[in-house]
């Protein structure tokens, strides 16, 4: 377990340097903010001033040699555009992300896992099929034109739920359902594909042969069989799902850091787009740690490999 | 060896059983005649394929939903044909227990071995959590796993194969049923632990008065265990009848065949050991007439055209066998 | 409100509007000649000031009635009370003062702080109007030096006094290049601050500006002391100021919420509260508007219109102080003959970019550098006509051969309304001249497009380089037209012409009244449409929609939303 957390620290320290080098030269390649600060009245002089009171008159190794140091001491400085420190702009801003993606998941399981058995065990029924062709639709249109629909009929044809911002308890509702979209697609057909496996195992058969009810097989015995490999994929996903929460964001104007990093690319915030991708960086491997020792909980032959 | 001396716990009367298949419809079982009693052991003796669990799991709901069952299964004197997806599962819950060829497989890998036990407790008996697993501690004792507790609380992938097919063996009985159904029970396991399991099915179907029906391609196994053998063949039950009297005086070539093929033990090495020519037929391609006369050395012109009925009770005798052209009786 | 009353103000504006019009005309910069300050009151008699700005929360209009005598008319009445909510594609990232004067900035710094003066544009026309200045004048002979008199009796919310330590204050932060105000460009030219007496400031120039009364408006008033112990950056986090408005909270890219300011200079705003909420997406921002989400949007796309219109809402489409034009480079090559950028000019019918792309909003650009409206435009200097024909002949007498022409059109993407749309619509008709072989569009991506714009990249300016020519409301043509000088470093396209630039620096040292610096800049304009250096296209439109039950949604011809006086019905 320690060797696990050990790993996974060591990890995070690498993808964090890697990223934030690799962020480092790319933002510094794409423009200066100095222009992008300075806005349109200024004077070149004004600019040149600009430059140097943001360090950016100094050599790229000498800024880099900086940057490395504030990423140990988690100091990203102040946001160009807000004025403020980066850091706790991101982390106010955190909050409202993690609670989107992560109502957004639990939406995703909570529908697809019945989705898919149902799609499984219906496989060759017309109700069955429909489930799958829905979650092939589902999965081929972009969270954007999810969002944009949702909002037209529940917002502007019903008036039911709001279609920004988040203020009411409402407000998570038509969010976290565009960010879902895809995954509940892809978990649904996932788990009818893994549940179809599963249906020839041993112990299914031994579960019939004991006289347990489907359901007892299904949602007890199946549903953690494969909730092995679905872990596995549900780690890559996190890193997809972090993308899909900044277009949602946009389209639902979600006070998250999405909406922050967006602008902070377009404004070429130094500090903040930093900030913002420590955090996502963390976030995510994080996530995959959580992940890794669900692993442990659910499969104990890799538990016991561990030990 | 016990003897059958108890009401018939299964009666199985011209069965057919069909499958609907992409290639069409396949004879799976031809009129299949068997019965079992209480404290009996019926073996079922065949080559992979030639339906032996087909002809069994007809009986306890458990054959695929393709599957199209005629003729007549009765369980303790009721029919169980026809009837519906909840009487099967509740006679499987109380009636039947099943013992799956691979031990590793039949159990599910994400749960300790014990709560999978304890799990039949407190499904159908409403047992508490605690009064569940004690009961399972219980039971892996009586199928002799030495250190019960600390067994319960492993998982199927750190038990040996004999300990596991122990537990599967555990979870059949959990509810004493009046039938023990065991599919190729000891194929997976070593061969020094097959004796042991065997002697485990003999001893609690002592105990419990059960009536087994074991399926198995092992003539060794059959031997030691039965108290009837049922030899299948295509689809089709070519010999039936007391273990003693098939195995010493089979009457279908099949049967005298299988029995050449087989190692006796103290025949010594004088005798040698001979091959059945050819491969058995798939379900798929059962030859017309009878199934065997293709490989078979003793047949006749008749073999290839016309069915051999199986004469029931043929003068009294419970050894029965299906071929126009028999073995001489010993 | 009856229907009987609805009449009533609606005559009163179409009578007010229609005075205005004609009394406003060659009145501007129309300061008090003495200190004093005049009680109005409705009805009575008015002569120098045209409007009297908030008083009492009411508007005051010194408008000609009837009799043709000048007399204080009722502009409207406020306190409709109400929260009005405004789904805006963008907010600036902080409260500060001291950054820019352009929507959607000035929304914020408007609301929030007051500057000496404030620019009217409400009735079309810009009027000076007083603010943190009641009054101000030039100094007898000397027209470098202006005095401005500051309000009485006022104070910020913390309890400083406004006066005139406040405004040196100010300036003088605004004016030191360590400060990095984006606004130090406007006040380059003080060279000193005097604080006369508690109520005067006297600000010298280093040449005369006749336009340093309009210039300050953009630059906000702060309190001295406070601002001084807490640093710029602690300030913007929570800053008080004197405007109509007191920002209640503030979540940088999310929400503003502004409240009636209890220490406004001027007037008491009509709705109790605003809320400015940021919603980027075009269609999530008009969904919202038809969600009821929100009462107002900005920034409507051409193609929403005609859905929001049948869905009842109300349209409210300004052309923007801001001209859609193309420099083209006119350092070597074809385009280094001025025939063949008339010819272009000829080539591009405008009218078409409006009907075909806009949806039938904005303006055709006359052939100068800011809209009708502002000071310095001259009637005399409109736009090339669309005219084919002429276009071919030109580029014939210019000897270019035909098919010979492979040219290249940078434009931005979504930076200015339906940019790329445009870019490739007049491509295409660039493409119909006989020289001209092929009109390739190279769309850049924001920052790129800076660096191109500001001549630092990597990417040179091509043949035709698209943009917008902003005119904030305090500027006039002068500012502009001093970008196609000689030498000028953003716009360098290898343009110049000495006549231009003596008609220009002649212009910029005489006073704004004055016909001999009007015709100055007639002439420079002239000059510049002959060699025409710039392909002239359209004032794009900036579109707003609000809901119906909202009172006096307005839009100034600086692009700025009315938030005093808007309320709901």
């Amino acid at each position: 377990m320690i060797r696990i957390l050990g790993s996974r620290l060591l990890q995070l320290i690498l993808v964090v340097i890697g990223i934030g080098t690799l962020l480092f030269f790319l933002v510094r390649v794409s423009g200066d903010p100095a222009l992008a600060i300075a806005g349109s009245d200024a004077t070149a002089e004004n600019i040149a001033s600009i430059r140097q009171s943001l360090g950016l008159d100094r050599s790229i190794l000498e800024q880099y040699l900086s940057f490395l140091q504030n990423l140990c001491t988690l100091n990203f400085g102040e946001s160009y555009t807000y004025l403020l420190p980066a850091m706790p702009l991101i982390l106010a801003a955190l909050p409202n992300t993690l609670y989107l993606s992560f109502v957004a998941f639990l939406l995703a399981i909570v529908i697809a896992v019945p989705a898919g058995i149902y799609a499984a065990v219906k496989r060759n029924s017309f109700s069955g099929k429909a489930v799958m062709s829905i979650s092939m639709l589902g999965q081929s249109i972009p969270p954007f034109v999810i969002g944009i629909f949702l909002i037209l009929v529940f917002s502007v044809w019903l008036r039911w739920l709001p279609s920004f911002g988040n203020e009411a308890g409402l407000s998570i509702i038509m969010p976290s359902v565009a960010l879902s979209a895809v995954l509940m697609a892809r978990y649904t057909r996932l788990i009818r594909a893994y549940f179809l496996e599963e249906l020839n195992r041993g112990y299914v058969r031994t579960g019939k042969s004991l006289g347990f009810t489907n359901a007892r097989i299904w949602f007890k015995h199946i549903l953690r069989n494969i909730s092995v490999p679905m872990l596995s994929l549900i780690g890559i996903d996190l890193g997809k799902f972090v993308g899909g929460a900044v277009i949602v964001e946009a389209v639902f104007a979600w006070p998250g850091i999405g909406s922050l990093m967006i602008n902070a690319v377009k404004a070429r915030d130094y500090p903040l787009l930093e900030a913002g991708v420590f955090a996502i960086a963390v976030m995510v491997v994080l996530l995959n740690l959580i992940v890794d020792l669900l692993y442990l909980y659910i499969d104990p032959r890799i538990r016991a490999k561990v030990n | 060896m016990s003897q059958s001396n108890g009401k018939p716990i299964v009666e199985v009367s011209n069965l057919d059983v069909f499958f609907n298949t992409t290639q069409g419809k396949l004879h799976a079982i031809r009129s299949a005649n068997w019965s079992v009693s209480q404290g009996e052991t019926l073996v079922i003796l065949g080559e992979s394929g030639a339906g032996k669990s087909v002809s069994v799991h007809a009986a306890t709901g458990l054959l695929p939903g393709t599957a199209e069952i005629t003729g007549s299964i009765k369980f303790e004197g009721e029919e169980i044909l026809g009837g519906s997806e909840e009487t099967l599962r509740q006679l499987r819950a109380e009636k039947i227990g099943v013992i799956f060829q691979d031990p590793l497989a039949s159990l599910d890998p994400c749960f300790k071995v014990g709560a999978q036990i304890a799990e039949i407790f407190t499904v159908h008996r409403g047992m508490s959590k605690s009064e569940a697993w004690a009961e399972a501690v219980k039971l892996l004792d009586s199928v002799q796993i030495p250190d019960p507790e600390r067994r319960a609380n492993q998982f199927s992938h750190q038990l040996s194969g004999g300990q596991r097919q122990r537990v599967v063996i555990a979870m059949a009985i959990a509810l004493s049923p009046t039938l023990l159904i065991a599919d190729e029970p000891t194929t997976a396991l070593d061969a020094s632990v097959q004796v042991a399991v065997l002697e485990l099915i003999k001893k609690l179907r002592n105990e419990r008065k059960m009536a087994v029906v074991l399926i198995t391609h092992n003539i060794g196994v059959a031997a030691s265990i039965a108290d009837r053998i049922a030899i299948m063949y295509g689809g089709r039950i070519v010999e039936i009848g007391d273990t003693k009297e098939v195995l010493q005086s089979p009457r279908h070539p099949y049967t005298q065949a299988l029995l050449a093929s087989m190692p006796k033990i103290g025949a010594g090495a004088s005798k040698r050991l001979v091959t059945i020519t050819g491969t058995p037929p798939s379900l798929a391609t059962i030859p017309g007439g009878c199934a065997f006369h293709p490989r078979c050395t003793r047949a006749i012109a008749k073999c290839s055209d016309v069915v051999p009925e199986i004469e029931l009770n043929k003068n009294g005798s419970l050894h029965s066998f299906a071929c126009h052209n028999p073995e001489e009786a010993n | 409100m009856t229907r009987h009353m609805k009449m009533k103000n609606k005559f009163l504006g179409v009578f007010l509007s229609s005075c205005l019009a004609v009394s406003v005309v060659g009145a501007f910069n129309a300061a008090p000649s003495s200190a004093a300050t005049t009680v109005a009151t409705v009805g009575g008699k008015c002569t120098t000031l045209l409007v009297q700005d908030y008083v009492n929360g009411n508007a005051l209009v010194c408008a000609t009635n009837s009799n043709g005598t000048k007399v204080w008319t009722k502009y409207f009445t406020g306190g409709a009370g109400g929260t009005i909510t405004i789904g805006i594609g963008a907010l600036p990232a902080t409260l500060e003062a001291y950054a820019a004067s352009a929507p959607p900035r000035s929304y914020v710094v408007a609301a929030i702080y007051s500057g000496l003066t404030r620019v009217d544009l409400s009735t079309g026309t810009p009027i000076l109007m007083p603010n943190a200045a009641d009054s101000w004048a030039q100094e007898k002979g000397r027209p470098d030096v202006w005095v401005f008199n500051i309000i009485k009796g006022k104070e910020f919310p913390n309890g400083e006094p406004m006066n005139a330590d406040a405004v040196k204050a100010s300036l003088d932060y605004v004016m030191n290049p360590k400060n990095n105000a984006g606004l130090r460009a406007k006040v380059l030219d003080i060279t000193k601050i005097e604080v006369a007496s508690e109520y005067q400031v006297k600000i010298t120039t280093s040449a005369p500006r006749y336009l340093l009364p309009r210039t300050l408006s953009t630059i906000p008033i702060l309190p001295p002391k406070l601002f001084a112990e807490q640093g710029a950056v602690t300030f913007w986090k929570t800053p008080i100021g004197t405007g109509p408005f007191k920002a209640t909270s503030f979540t940088p890219g999310v929400q503003l919420t502004l409240e009636a300011n209890p220490y406004s200079l001027r007037v008491k705003p009509s709705a109790t509260k605003i809320i400015f909420k940021v919603i980027p997406e075009d269609s999530s921002r008009m969904a919202a508007l038809r969600s009821g989400g929100v009462d107002v949007v900005t920034k409507v796309p051409t193609d929403s219109i005609s859905i929001l219109k049948s869905a009842n809402f109300d349209i409210k489409s300004i052309v923007e102080p801001a001209t859609y034009i193309m420099s083209l480079m006119a350092k070597s090559g074809a385009l280094s003959d001025k025939r063949v950028r008339q010819a272009f000019n000829y080539a591009v019918d405008k009218q078409a970019l409006i009907d075909g792309i806009n949806g039938g909003l904005g303006q055709v650009a006359e052939a100068q550098l800011i809209p009708k409206g502002l000071t310095g435009f001259c009637n005399s200097v409109t736009a090339f006509p669309y005219d084919l024909a002429k276009a071919n002949d030109l580029m014939k007498a210019a000897g270019i051969p035909k098919k010979s022409l492979n040219l290249t059109f940078q434009s931005s993407t979504a930076y200015i309304t339906n940019d790329v749309l445009m870019a490739q619509a007049i491509s295409q008709m660039l493409e119909k001249l006989d020289a001209v072989n092929s009109v390739k569009v190279e769309v850049l991506e924001f920052s790129k497009y800076l660096d191109v714009y500001y001549l630092r990249g990597a990417i040179p300016r091509k043949d035709l380089f698209a943009w917008r020519m902003s005119s904030s409301p305090d500027l006039d043509a002068l500012v502009q037209m001093e970008r196609y000088t000689t030498g000028y470093p953003t716009s360098n396209i290898g343009y110049s012409n000495r006549n231009y630039d003596v008609a220009i620096n002649a212009a910029a040292a005489l006073d704004v009244k004055s016909t001999a610096r009007t015709s100055r800049l007639c002439k420079a304009a002239a000059i510049l449409k002959e060699d025409a250096p710039i392909l002239w296209g359209i004032h794009t439109p900036d579109i707003w929609a609000g809901n119906k039950a909202l009172e006096r949604l307005t839009v100034d011809a600086g692009g700025n939303i009315d938030l005093v006086s808007i309320g709901n019905k």
